[in-house]
């Protein structure tokens, strides 16, 4: 049976109590906890629900009561349970992470809007791409929007996005009420908005809660409008950025010639470069007169090295015998070529050699004459 | 019959203005730092005039597309657009 839940009532044991009436009728009902912990919704009063189970009598107050063994919502009711539980699903197969969701491009060449043609919500993308950047290009891709077949028709239009060249895309439509939105809640559509080719921006116009498409998009905005300002920056702004830019390069480089030129200028008036001359003047004289300087200081060595020859040479004549032979004297060797330096060491008719200072005698002894250990004659 | 003749692939003809605007401050951020010669910097100057002029070129061009695609072809992979006028429909 079908009808609104009132007077709920759940006891500490965990079974349920509660009416479902309808405009003629109600009726008391019991749901135990056995049955009641496999209700995938919450009841509350004023719900529409669809309850099955078996009549009975409550002896006590002779009253009817269902005893309920299963119970859905119904109507409204039923699209919000199957909203719940198509997001969870798709939120554990990660189709609305965080981590999938793409960066707007700032300054799309080309946006596409998936919209219905007619209405406010179209124009008002249009105007507002328009007042931001006159040179975009825009591609309508028409779509049902509600009603039967609106999720199919906005799910072949998403489908095309990869054909059209455009840079990004927005999805979107007016208010509503949560039936005329609907179809952004179904799963083909909400499963190709996952997977769109290039990033998408939804605006489905609602409030307060998000449709799983919104979830499923690149980003959510609150209206059409909103999401036009979102797919792309104002370009005169852009514009006054690259302005801006040029006037810092041209800037920065006209600074760096005018800093080279100074120094150009300031190389060439420095002395070295302005009266090479005078620089060289005075090396040249450094030059000169370091060069007399070491012929004098070679001199000096020169006769340094001369008189310590000369030096060297007496000395060596003075002990040289070549000297005595020289100043007259004569050397005297016995037979065996022994010096004889006294004359007892000769006897009368011994042959000795005398060597002069040039040439050598050879001589007979006459006769010797001792004079003892005089020291010279 | 063949895509892109008539839907006017722009995105993918040139190079994005983000690509663009990218290498714009790049160049600026260089020519600023003071590094590399001026040889370099004048040739990274005349680059950065050149993407500055192409992007201000693009954005001056006159009024960009507003078109619809047409449902029934594009169900047959025939891309074809005509001019939308927003006024005209409801």
């Amino acid at each position: 049976m079908e009808g609104e839940l009132s007077n709920f009532m759940r006891h500490s044991s965990g079974h349920m109590y509660f009416t479902i009436k309808d405009s003629t009728a109600r009726l008391k009902c019991v749901m135990f906890k056995g049955h009641n912990l496999r209700l995938r919704f919450r009841p509350t009063d004023g719900m529409a629900v669809m309850a099955h189970g078996s009549i009975t009598i409550y002896p006590k107050s002779g009253e009817y009561q269902l005893y309920i063994d299963a119970m859905e919502p119904s109507g409204l009711g039923s699209l919000f349970l199957a909203y719940e539980q198509l997001k969870e699903k798709l939120t554990v197969e990660g189709l609305f992470d965080n981590s999938r969701k793409r960066p707007i491009p700032e300054m799309p060449a080309k946006v596409a809007l998936i919209t219905s043609p007619t209405g406010a919500a179209v124009r008002d993308m249009i105007k507002v791409l328009r007042r931001r950047r006159t040179d975009v290009d825009i591609i309508i891709i028409p779509a049902q929007v509600q009603g039967a077949g609106a999720a199919e028709s906005l799910a072949k239009a998403v489908r095309l996005l990869g054909m059209v060249g455009a840079d990004s895309a927005i999805i979107g439509r007016g208010g509503g009420s949560i039936e005329e939105l609907w179809a952004f809640n179904e799963e083909v559509l909400v499963r190709e908005v996952a997977s769109a080719p290039i990033p998408i921006i939804s605006a489905v116009g609602h409030e307060t809660d998000f449709t799983l498409t919104d979830l499923a998009a690149d980003l959510r905005a609150p209206t059409p409008s909103a999401a036009a300002e979102l797919a792309t920056a104002d370009g005169a702004q852009f514009c006054r950025h690259l302005l801006q830019l040029d006037s810092r390069m041209t800037r920065t480089l006209a600074k760096r010639i005018e800093q080279m030129r100074r120094e150009v200028q300031r190389l060439e008036t420095s002395a070295v470069l302005s009266r090479p001359e005078r620089f060289l003047g005075g090396r040249r004289q450094e030059i000169d007169q370091l060069s007399v300087r070491m012929g004098r200081a070679m001199l000096i060595a020169l006769e340094n090295r001369k008189s310590q020859f000369n030096g060297a040479i007496g000395r060596l004549e003075a002990l040289s015998p070549l000297g005595t032979l020289r100043r007259g004297y004569s050397i005297c060797l016995n037979q065996q070529e022994q010096l004889v330096r006294k004359a007892s060491e000769v006897h009368r008719g011994d042959a000795v050699k005398v060597i002069l200072a040039s040439g050598r005698l050879t001589c007979l002894v006459e006769d010797v004459e001792d004079a003892g250990d005089a020291e010279d004659i | 019959m063949a895509q892109n003749e008539v839907s006017d692939n722009k995105s993918s003809k040139n190079k994005s203005f983000e690509e663009d605007l990218t290498r714009l401050e790049e160049i600026v951020s260089i020519l600023e730092s003071g590094e590399k010669t001026l040889a370099e910097n004048l040739k990274l100057y005349e680059e950065g005039i050149r993407l500055s002029r192409s992007c201000h070129k693009k954005l001056d061009e006159v009024e960009g597309r507003l078109q619809i695609l047409n449902m029934e072809y594009a169900e047959n992979g025939d891309i074809q657009t005509s001019d939308f006028d927003p006024e005209e429909r409801g």
